[in-house]
């Protein structure tokens, strides 16, 4: 390789350590595809971070240039350019050998996002060129390298002198290397997602994106000085929150932790472990020792206040966390990462002291704070109920019986086990639920009929719905589980029929009935409608019988329109309800396959479905009132 | 073939609750303006009137009732109609009872009605003379029924403004109505004010409709808040029983509170509900007074407290009102349907309405009547006519083989055919020319219409039907005859079925009742790191004090009259009634 002849035999260590970079990318920066691009922009960012942890920066300023290099520059200290002991600039050392930087000491940097000092370095190694300006001490030095080489000759190991200033700080330029990466392209997105995160995580640190792309110019700035505070705010938006923003943070065994937390109306817990300003997607020890101190903590609390008596069980974990949104933030001297990608914190004291640190301060915020802690326990209580009924629910759902027919005596099933061809029709009252019976073709029609109007799911607790018997059975005959709250084991590949056909009188009753069904199935079931398996089974409104001629079964009122004006003397009959027809009419005008009408129920606008649902079946009245009156003209009427 | 039709889940979502929602508000659970009824009331008083079961004729099982109104016009549950041929039998619940019954229809204490196997039923005088009469005047419209096999009204030609005096209650989707009862001479009063006066104000009309009259009686005692419903249609009227004190009249006798009329809302369960709350109060020592409750009601309500001697019986009854539903509030929310839509109407809309819809019916009828009349006066005139040439007409008929030719000849003057006896007579009867009507007439007549008081008789009343004429033209030639006859109309009606009004109204101040003043005791009071504090007895306090002061930051003594003064965090200083802690 050229460069050995150029810089002799006391750089070949360094050459061999950046060559090993540039052959095996991926073990340095994940990968070489975009998400390796941003990577390059993380370490940089990140070492500047790490200057605003030790207290010297406040400000960032990454931008993206038109050819796809990248600008990072920061107000710190600036790298080093002092004679390092291997006898040159200590910039240079940095940039050029693996496992070289300040982040072993502990007393420069006393906590990092740097794992393994790897990162100027490696971003060096895998860059096409990289530019370093260091203001330090009133003057600018420069120093340039091109695919880890460096290109700018230093006067007496040190870098040149190219300019003055007032200010300190350190600019990295780079562009990564088109022999390297797949594409030269960054996922912006990610990197501003990136950046802001950061922002929330250092509220003192301002960082300034900017996008120089003509077709996607950008100016941004990011700089939250409310701190995760803000993060958790940004999370919970548009959600309808329990409890105020609690905030805290301590010091243990010289880790750092910083905790903030709030309570929404959801069933979800989302908490977010952060290490040195790196996100653990993993989790980790942080977050173990959060969670097993929080659902103490409660746990105390909750004996304390009577509201668990001697008799009650304790919280699980889980309950504790419903509705749940946290951020733990931690700083540690020599944090240890596990896992494949390294996205799991595995210090063992990390857990003791948030432990430790969560339970002081913790404590200290609910004794002065009892309703904010009564509403946390109240959501542990409500979830502790859910958990308890949907448990009590699930059990008697789905621990059938060992001798099951069909689970449930209400459905009469069909023979064939084939999912694709069986049918099974939801029949209003048990009058037409006879008919039907005696009507259906028995090897793939089956049928269920539910008496009277079902449950609306819509304004019932969950706990309500499971107990609910008509919902019960369908769920059972159905097959397929449902979807909601603790345990969605909703599985629609078990689903046993392939059309699930409401049959409900043609009057408003009936139709009543299938908005009712419709809103079970949409809240609990989605993909039966999304994949079109729910159909409306369009019985007859009327049949004539003419004085000559075969009779006839009219559909809609505007059929029968037609109807009279083409005939005249024509006996009329009004079907009311699906318990007029004859088993036989049944088949004939509703049920047969191979005559029959259906509606076939998809969703192509899921918002509307969703607003649609909230304003007709929820327990909000004003807002229906207001639909009906808008929508009065459009109903068709029943005497 | 199969046909399947794709649907988007929210559009058929909104047109299924949209048609179920309009149907249930506009034929259901709301009344019509015009009528006051809904449509299973209607039904259920035209179904009766249907069967021929007026006043003088004898009652009927409700099960026929029941059954010819779910075949022939209401094909829904039998229960909901049976319960609404109830209703308008209770007339403790209606400010005119519709339907007159015979056997058990329940009670004002909630007691139900006997099957409807065993009770029977008839329309009332009221029903037949100021609901269906001129049902059959064309007065209002026909529409077929569910199967096209019958006709039924699609409102009740009823004189009187029904919804009001009947009220309403029903709840239908997204909105529910709540219409209390009046009295009928006020609102015929206010009515003919309306009429004189179409732009009079809900505060003009209060001069006739005090406030609202329940069956019940008692007292509204919000009369200041009564305009502002009466202007908007809506808002809360406040209601009280009826309660005498009586006192002792020996020394050796308790004083009793006597309540003869309990509040519209009271109605049902409510009593038996009110004598528990009554009970419970008493186990509570929140009014210790009462020594003793009695329901003995009859068909009159009369419920009896006894008390104490001594006792301040003012004071209890004062408590009566605060803490039971002796006083209760009836929310007012006058929403009906007019012109197909439903709305919420205030006094001045809600009788505007009524008096359209009474110019609507009786321009039908009149003109109905008219067309009648016309036909009689033309006949009449055919038949005096007629007497005069009898003896030609005689002849005419004699002479004829067929009736067509008679009745062609007295039409037409066509001779052809008829052998007249002389030739002056064919003269003559050349000059015929009866109508067709006449022509029936003629033919159809009686040989002893010719004696000679007849002939005077016909004469009269030809000349009776001209004046009739005369006069409808004259009320359909101007609406002011029309009103005045409206008028008229009303006036009849209320001379014949008014009734003294049964609600006072009054402004009363809300009900006060003071506590009994606290025997002053000591108490330990005591409050955790939580900021909870408790009232701890004395003796207790002694026995645990150590375990009692580990637990709370905070113990000291009070008497139970005191009050304790509390420091917020902020500087700000609170007290607090130590009978308050509890």
């Amino acid at each position: 390789m050229p460069q050995e002849s150029e810089y002799g035999a006391k750089n070949i260590k360094v050459l061999e350590g950046l060559e090993a970079v540039r052959v095996r990318p991926g073990m340095y920066i994940g990968s070489v595809s975009t998400s390796g691009m941003n990577h390059l922009i993380y370490e940089i960012v990140d070492n500047s971070v790490d200057e605003h942890l030790a207290g010297h920066c406040s400000l960032i300023e990454v931008v993206i240039h038109d050819d796809n290099s990248v600008t990072v520059s920061d107000n710190g200290r600036g790298i080093p350019v002092g004679m390092h002991e291997k006898g040159v600039s200590a910039e240079r050392v940095v940039f050029t050998t693996l496992h070289a930087g300040g982040k072993f000491d502990n007393d420069a940097y006393k906590t990092s996002g740097g794992l393994h000092g790897v990162g100027s370095s490696v971003v060096n190694a895998l860059s096409e060129y990289l530019e370093v300006k260091v203001s330090q001490g009133g003057k600018i030095y420069m120093d340039a390298y091109e695919r880890g080489i460096p290109i700018v000759d230093l006067e007496g190991g040190l870098l040149p002198v190219v300019g003055k200033t007032r200010s300190t700080g350190t600019s990295i330029t780079f562009l990564p290397d088109i022999e390297i990466f797949e594409k030269v392209r960054y996922n912006l997105d990610a990197v501003k997602s990136r950046l802001h995160e950061t922002a929330y995580l250092n509220p003192g640190l301002a960082i300034h994106y900017v996008n120089e792309h003509p077709d996607a110019a950008e100016d941004i700035t990011f700089h939250e000085t409310e701190g995760i505070d803000a993060y958790i705010k940004e999370l919970n938006k548009g959600k309808e929150t329990k409890t105020e923003i609690i905030h805290f943070k301590g010091q243990a065994e010289r880790i750092e932790v910083e905790i903030a937390l709030q309570f929404v109306d959801t069933f979800e817990e989302k908490i977010l472990g952060y290490c040195n300003n790196i996100y653990t997607a993993d989790g980790g020890t942080h977050l173990t020792g959060f969670k097993t101190r929080f659902t103490k903590v409660i746990n105390n609390y909750a004996r304390e206040l009577g509201i668990l008596k001697d008799k009650d069980v304790n919280f699980t974990g889980s309950d504790t966390r419903c509705g749940l949104t946290a951020i733990v933030a931690i700083k540690h001297y020599d944090p240890l990462f596990e896992g494949q990608t390294k996205t799991k914190l595995g210090s063992a004291d990390a857990a003791r002291v948030v432990d430790q640190v969560t339970g002081e301060q913790l404590e200290l915020y609910c004794d002065k704070n009892l309703e904010t802690l009564k509403s946390m326990i109240d959501c542990a209580l409500k979830s502790a109920k859910i958990r308890k009924a949907e448990e009590k629910a699930r059990s008697n759902l789905l621990g059938k019986p060992k001798y099951s027919f069909d689970g449930n005596g209400k459905l009469a099933n069909c023979e064939s086990r084939v999912a694709e061809k069986c049918e099974i029709f939801i029949v209003e009252g048990d009058s037409a639920g006879g008919s039907a019976k005696k009507a259906r073709n028995r090897m793939y029609q089956a049928i269920m009929p539910i008496r009277g109007k079902i449950l609306n799911v819509e304004k019932a607790t969950i706990d309500k719905v499971l107990a609910n018997a008509e919902i019960k059975s369908m769920v059972q005959a159905f097959g397929c589980g449902f979807s909601e709250g603790y345990g969605n084991d909703f599985d629609i590949t078990k689903l046993r029929y392939d059309k699930i056909i409401i049959m409900a009188d043609a009057d408003v009753d009936g139709a009543h009935i299938s908005t009712l069904l419709m809103t079970f199935f949409y809240r609990f079931m989605p993909e039966l409608i999304s994949e079109g398996h729910v159909y409306i089974a369009m019985p007859p409104l009327y049949k004539a019988v003419p004085s000559s001629g075969p009779q006839e079964y009219i559909y809609d009122d505007i059929a029968l329109e037609h109807y009279k004006k083409k005939h005249r003397n024509f006996i009329l009959q009004r079907y009311k309800g699906l318990g007029e027809m004859d088993a036989e009419q049944l088949w004939e005008t509703t049920m047969d396959p191979d005559s029959r009408n259906l509606k076939q129920v998809k969703i192509e606008d899921a918002r509307m479905a969703n607003e649609i649902t909230e304003i007709l079946m929820g327990s909000d009245v004003g807002p229906r009132r207001d639909f009906i009156v808008n929508h009065a003209k459009e109903a068709f009427l029943d005497i | 073939m199969e046909n399947i039709i794709q649907t988007e889940f929210s559009a058929e979502m909104q047109q299924s609750y949209i048609n179920y929602s309009m149907s249930v508000i506009t034929s259901r659970a709301v009344p019509d303006v015009r009528d006051g009824l809904k449509p299973v009331q209607r039904r259920v008083l035209y179904a009766m009137n249907e069967l021929h079961l007026s006043p003088d004729k004898p009652h009927r099982k409700c099960a026929r009732i029941v059954g010819d109104t779910m075949g022939k016009y209401h094909p829904h549950g039998d229960s909901s109609i049976y319960e609404t041929l109830v209703v308008m039998s209770q007339d403790f619940k209606k400010g005119i009872a519709l339907v007159d019954g015979h056997g058990n229809f329940g009670s004002i204490e909630g007691d139900g009605a006997a099957a409807m196997r065993y009770t029977e039923a008839r329309l009332k005088k009221i029903t037949q003379d100021v609901y269906l009469a001129d049902l059959d005047k064309d007065t209002v419209d026909f529409v077929p029924n569910f199967d096209e096999t019958e006709k039924e009204p699609s409102v009740l030609p009823v004189r009187i403004p029904n919804v009001l005096v009947n009220g309403s209650e029903g709840i239908a989707v997204g909105m529910t109505t709540a219409i209390p009862t009046h009295n009928l001479s006020e609102v015929i009063d206010a009515v003919k004010y309306i009429i004189d006066y179409p732009d009079a104000s809900a505060q003009e009309l209060m001069q006739f409709i005090k406030g609202p009259d329940f069956p019940t009686g008692g007292i509204v005692t919000n009369k200041d808040e009564l305009l502002s419903i009466y202007e908007t249609g809506q808002g809360k009227i406040k209601i009280r029983g009826r309660a005498e004190i009586v006192r002792g009249s020996k020394k050796s006798e308790k004083d009793c509170i006597v309540i003869t009329e309990i509040p519209y809302t009271m109605i049902g369960a409510g009593i038996g509900k009110f004598l528990s709350d009554v009970v419970d109060l008493v186990e509570t020592k929140k009014i210790p007074d009462i020594v003793d409750i009695s329901n003995q009601s009859k068909d009159t309500i009369r419920i009896v407290i006894e008390l104490k001697k001594g006792a301040d019986a003012e004071k209890i009854l004062q408590a009566l009102y605060k803490k039971t539903k002796l006083e209760d509030t009836y929310g007012v929310n006058m929403l009906v349907i007019s012109r197909g839509r439903p709305r919420v109407l205030g006094l001045q809309r809600l009788l505007t309405e009524f008096v359209d819809f009474q110019m609507d019916i009786n321009t039908r009828r009149y003109t109905t009547l008219l067309a009648k009349e016309k036909e009689r006066a033309e006949i009449r005139e055919g038949l005096i006519k007629a007497v005069d040439i009898i003896d030609l007409i005689i002849e005419i008929i004699r002479g004829s083989n067929e009736l067509k030719t008679a009745r062609d000849c007295l039409m037409t003057g066509k001779t052809e055919g008829i052998r007249f006896k002389s030739k002056e007579s064919e003269k003559q009867a050349k000059q015929l020319c009866f109508t067709e009507m006449q022509a029936k007439a003629i033919l159809e007549l009686r040989l002893q219409k010719l004696i000679g008081l007849e002939i005077l008789a016909l004469q009269k009343e030809y000349e009776d039907s001209l004046k009739k004429i005369a006069s409808y033209e004259k009320l359909l030639g101007s609406k002011k005859a029309m009103l005045t006859a409206i008028k008229k109309d009303l006036d009849a009606i209320k001379k014949e079925y008014a009734y003294p009004r049964r609600t006072d109204i009054e402004l009363v101040d809300a009900p006060v009742y003071e506590e009994e003043p606290e025997v002053e005791v000591p108490y330990v009071f005591a409050m955790n790191r939580f900021g909870y504090c408790k009232l701890i007895d004395p003796a207790v306090y002694a026995k645990n004090e150590e375990s009692i002061q580990l637990e709370h930051r905070t113990c000291f003594m009070v008497m139970s009259t005191g009050r304790v003064g509390v420091f917020t965090d902020t500087g700000m200083l609170h007290q607090v009634n130590v009978k308050d802690i509890r």
